[in-house]
Formats: C-alpha cells, sequence, structure tokens
C-alpha cells in the first residue's frame, strides 16, 4: 500500500500530512482496498471455488497466489481497477483530507 | 291480534272486574275459615288472575306485542342486509372515486402532489450537485497547472475502471455466468480473518504487478522493486512484504 498511497504521491496531489495522519489514512485505505478486491474476488468464484479458497487460507504465498492466478481469470483487471478507483477517490477528496 | 287481551285498557278493564269480584267476594267469604282454606277459597272464586305467574307473563306478552308493533311500523324499511349492501355499495363506489381523482393527475391530487414533491426535490438534489461540481471545480483551477492535469487523468482513470467493472458485473450477470449461492459467498468472506484478506489482496496486487512489470506497462504509479522484497511493520500485529 505504501507505493500506493505514498508520500510522493499525496503531495503530486497537494495533500501534505504528518506522520501520525498519513498512517492512519495508509491503513485506512489499505482496509479499503482489500475490503473491495477481496469482494470482486468473491463474486467471481462459484461455490466449489469459494470453499478451495477456505480451505487454502492458511497456506503458504505460492499456494495462493498459484491459486488465484488459476480460479480468478480477471484478476489483474480487478486487482487495477479497484487501485484505479481508490486513488480516483483519493484524489476527488483530497481537499477534505 | 293474538295478544289483544293483554293491551293496557284492556287489562285494566280486567283489573276492576277483578276488584269488583274481589270486593263481592270479600264480602261473602267465611273469615272464620283457617288462612289456607280462606286462600283456597278465594283463588276458586277469583280465577287465576291471582295467580303468582300473572305478573310474568303480562310483561312477557307486552314485550312481543311491542316487538310486533314495530315490526309493523317498519315493513316498509330496508333490512339490515339490505342496508349493509347498500353501504358496501357506496362504499366502493366512493373508493374507486377516490382513486379515480387521485390518479387523474387534477390539480391538487395525489398525483399531481407526488409530481410537485419529485420535482422539488430532484431539483434540490440538481442543486446540491452543482454546488459541489462548483466548489471541485473552483477548488481545482486555484491549483497548480501541473497538479491539474495529474488530478485530471487519475479521476479519468478512475472513471474508466468504474466503467470496466460494471462492464464485467454486467456481463458476468446476464451471461448467468459465476452465480451461485450469495449466503455461502458471504460465510466464506466471514470465515476469513482481516489478515487472510490482507494476504490475498497482497498477493493478487504483487501477481498483477509482476505481470505488469513482465509485459512493460507498469507506469508510474505502480513503482515497485519487485525484486528485492522487504518486510514492513504495518501495524495491527502484522507484516507485509513489499
Amino acid at each position: 500500500m505504501s507505493e500506493l498511497l505514498s508520500r510522493q504521491f499525496l503531495e503530486s496531489i497537494g495533500v501534505s500530512l504528518d506522520d501520525e495522519t498519513y498512517r492512519q489514512l495508509s491503513t485506512h485505505y489499505e482496509h479499503t482496498l482489500n475490503k473491495r478486491v477481496m469482494a470482486q474476488i468473491a463474486n467471481v468464484l462459484d461455490e466449489s471455488q469459494l470453499d478451495e479458497l477456505s480451505a487454502i487460507r492458511t497456506q503458504d504465498d505460492d499456494t495462493i497466489r498459484s491459486w488465484l492466478v488459476v480460479n480468478v481469470p480477471d484478476l489483474d483487471d480487478i486487482v487495477e481497477d479497484e487501485i484505479a478507483i481508490l486513488l480516483g477517490d483519493i484524489v476527488e477528496s483530497a481537499d477534505s483530507l | 291480534m293474538a295478544f289483544e287481551r293483554f293491551k293496557p285498557e284492556v287489562r285494566r278493564a280486567q283489573q276492576r272486574v277483578a276488584f269488583k269480584d274481589y270486593r263481592e267476594t270479600k264480602a261473602t267469604i267465611d273469615t272464620t275459615r283457617p288462612v289456607d282454606q280462606l286462600r283456597t277459597d278465594v283463588t276458586e272464586m277469583l280465577g287465576e288472575r291471582t295467580g303468582v305467574l300473572e305478573g310474568h307473563y303480562r310483561r312477557k306478552a307486552d314485550s312481543i306485542h311491542e316487538k310486533v308493533q314495530k315490526a309493523e311500523h317498519n315493513k316498509d324499511h330496508k333490512g339490515m342486509r339490505e342496508s349493509y349492501l347498500r353501504y358496501r355499495n357506496d362504499r366502493a363506489t366512493i373508493k374507486i372515486q377516490r382513486i379515480q381523482e387521485k390518479t387523474s393527475g387534477k390539480p391538487g391530487g395525489l398525483l399531481d402532489r407526488q409530481r410537485h414533491v419529485s420535482v422539488k426535490n430532484l431539483e434540490y438534489k440538481q442543486k446540491i450537485r452543482n454546488n459541489q461540481i462548483n466548489a471541485l471545480e473552483t477548488k481545482r483551477q486555484n491549483k497548480p497547472e501541473q497538479l491539474q492535469k495529474k488530478i485530471d487523468q487519475l479521476i479519468q482513470k478512475k472513471l474508466k475502471a468504474v466503467m470496466r467493472k460494471a462492464e464485467r458485473n454486467v456481463l458476468r450477470e446476464q451471461h448467468g455466468v459465476r452465480k451461485h449461492d450469495f449466503a455461502k459467498r458471504a460465510e466464506v468472506l466471514a470465515r476469513l480473518t482481516p489478515q487472510q484478506k490482507r494476504q490475498i489482496v497482497r498477493e493478487a496486487i504483487l501477481l498483477v504487478r509482476r505481470e505488469n512489470i513482465a509485459r512493460g506497462k507498469l507506469d508510474d504509479d505502480y513503482e515497485v522493486d519487485d525484486t528485492n522484497p522487504q518486510k514492513r511493520d504495518t501495524g495491527f500485529g502484522y507484516e507485509r512484504t513489499t
């Protein structure tokens, strides 16, 4: 999330924050992005895939990565769109940050 | 009439006769006889009019007589059933008239009022929206040109992403692809802890970045040194790899 919501990026859209506010903002948007991407991933899965995802949730990163590649065909679009939407939201509300 | 004898005037006449009989009987009875025998004598002489049930039957007869009189008086009026039917028909007519008035769109009618409220509400919403757009536009114009360009670019990107997302959802729903039990999906999502969700999303993001690097289409916003991952403490008791 730090790369997405870096201080450089925020300054480029006219937002300068102190450390504490930046940390809170970063956490908030990370949580929001997680929620949105997970909702979209869950939307494209069928029941058996949902069971599989539930089963592998405690396994290592490689397993999860491989599973996502195989089972979520639009994964790249989903993630890119959600990031773009999130960044757009931040820009639109930059004046109230 | 069957109960003529119970009419007050008839009864009074009977009472006069009975009183006359009583006076004549009283003059003739032997007062030296015992009380129980005297009562028997009087009953024999005066008849059953002195019986204990006389009042009961009289009241009953009066009641029946009143009912008959009332029935005769009301014989030209409609009964309860007819009244109810008439009332029901009237109610139905009134209801239809009211609905017709409401839906006719006449000034002051329901449709007219609703339309007026809707238009007013839309105008109000439009006014709020215009104010917001004007405020944003003013703020945007006050920024340096380079910053304006950057903001516009990001907003355009967001709009395109929203469109793509909507298209994906519509296509999926229209073609019935990936239709499944929503309750089960929610249940599975609920079973995942926040950390697990973060882990899955992180993996997805990293995966996309790697693919984008490989395709050479990663733009400035997605700068990441994927070749040298490091762990960072992001708070709330978990670390993330970047």
